[in-house]
């Protein structure tokens, strides 16, 4: 699902917390529950600046809402401007939060997924180690990574949710299992 | 032919006289040249807050500038305000600012932000720059909604000639100090100076310094950079100011002033 942010506010410049709250509220109006996990990639295409405020109450808030109302949608930056990405990362650093931007193309196929903004070091091992194995469980996680990390299953659910609640993993069930995979593929993060 | 300049040393001026020499001070600023509209609505503002003491200017010294103010004053609030849809940006313009978070979608408000863009356009300021100006201007208004207490007090304007472009943001609020000290966080806070401080540093706000709030002057210097700039922050008993190339906060001076009542941001720009 593509959403264009120049097509949803009809203007180029995204600036305040109030402009961001009315582009939630409309984001919300404009998805529907979607029945496998699937991408919502946010289009910045023709957005000149979007600024800290707006971006915490429009895209954070609307992750924030998917992952507790509408677990199978992912919301994914596209196409942003180095000077939103800019921003992004900013509020990002602010608030240690992460979030997946990517470029998109007329077809809507992604490239150059990154994760942006700050993990905390234990986050940072998981996702790493999710995104190598491509997908996984706890069980595979505590064989593949569990000399460098000596912690239990349960832990290594606890990480992986938190990644899921970030938006940056997509969970999926394998018949009663639990597995974990990159909310793109080729995603990276850091360097 | 008029010999002053309205500008922000002689509202400082004005609103400091003692009662000996107000009346020779007023009488300067009644027949000054009005280029500016940031001394402009600064100068309103005080007036309004003390009639009693400083001369209306806006019926005593019908200039284009004035009138123009005038003609938005004569429409009492935002709602009243004529149904303009034009896009082409005027020279000079003022309006009230939106009263609520809903008004901030009135098609007058939304023409009134694109003229405001245009013009920081026309004025030959590239199309990011202007864009960062009206996202700076966006996130000031936001503010008034925010933090004042009284957004339906604020006045809004810009203005622009080649090579130079100024924006005004003015409410009778609570003022900085006000807002921030409604969070236990800055109950320390004393006077309206360190206020204004606190506020224009990143991460400081009213919610608190964990909300990831208190973002929204960074946008204002984000605007600036490589442009020469001057900005006045005037709230309470004090203002900020800054100038120059890349303004920034470690730049700006601090002075202790008359009380002004809310908030008036008032920054000015070149290319």
């Amino acid at each position: 699902m593509r959403i264009e942010l120049r097509k949803l506010t009809s203007t180029d410049v995204l600036a305040g917390a109030g402009a961001g709250a009315r582009t939630l509220a409309r984001l919300i109006d404009t998805v529907a529950a979607a029945p496998c996990p699937e991408p919502v990639f946010l289009d910045f295409t023709g957005i000149d600046v979007a600024t800290g405020s707006f971006l915490r109450e429009s895209v954070l808030s609307f992750r924030n809402y998917c992952r507790l109302s509408q677990p199978g949608l992912y919301p994914v930056v596209a196409n942003a401007t180095d000077a939103v990405r800019e921003e992004l990362e900013f509020i990002l650093r602010a608030m240690g939060d992460v979030v997946v931007t990517c470029n998109l193309d007329a077809h809507g196929n992604p490239s150059d997924a990154k994760v942006i903004g700050t993990l905390e070091p234990k986050q940072r091992t998981t996702l790493l180690a999710v995104i190598k194995a491509g997908e996984t469980d706890a069980a595979g996680l505590q064989k593949e990574v569990g000399e460098q990390e000596p912690i239990r299953g349960t832990a290594w659910n606890n990480r992986l949710s938190s990644l899921v609640a970030k938006g940056i993993l997509i969970e999926v069930r394998r018949d009663r299992a639990k597995r974990y995979r990159p909310v793109l593929e080729g995603l990276s993060y850091g360097s | 032919m008029r010999s002053h300049l309205l500008d922000f040393t002689l509202v400082d001026d004005v609103t400091l006289a003692s009662a000996d020499c107000r009346d020779a001070i007023c009488e300067a600023v009644l027949t000054a040249r009005v280029e500016r509209i940031g001394p402009l609505l600064e100068y309103l503002f005080q007036q309004v807050a003390r009639p009693d003491l400083l001369p209306p200017l806006t019926a005593s010294a019908p200039h284009q500038l004035t009138s123009c103010l005038q003609a938005i004053l004569d429409c009492g609030r935002f709602d009243e305000l004529p149904h303009d849809s034009c896009l082409e940006p005027k020279d000079a313009e003022f309006s009230w600012a939106p009263a609520d978070q809903a008004a901030l979608d009135d098609p007058r408000w939304i023409a009134f932000c694109k003229r405001f863009d245009r013009a920081a356009q026309r004025a030959r300021f590239s199309r990011t720059v202007a864009a960062g100006l009206t996202g700076a201007f966006g996130e000031m208004v936001d503010n008034v909604l925010l933090h004042s207490g009284k957004p339906e007090s604020a006045i809004v304007g810009y203005s622009s000639v080649t090579g130079s472009f100024e924006y005004v943001v003015a409410d009778a609020g609570i003022g900085v100090l006000g807002s921030l000290r409604r969070n236990s966080e800055y109950h320390h806070l004393m006077d309206a100076g360190t206020a204004l401080q606190t506020a224009l540093t990143e991460g400081e706000s009213r919610f608190g310094r964990a909300s990831g709030h208190g973002l929204g002057f960074r946008q204002v210097f984000l605007s600036l950079a490589s442009l020469q700039g001057s900005l006045r922050f005037r709230s309470g008993d004090h203002s900020l100011e800054l100038d120059g190339m890349n303004p920034c906060l470690s730049t700006a001076g601090l002075m202790q002033r008359s009380f002004y009542q809310g908030l008036m941001i008032s920054v000015s720009c070149h290319c």
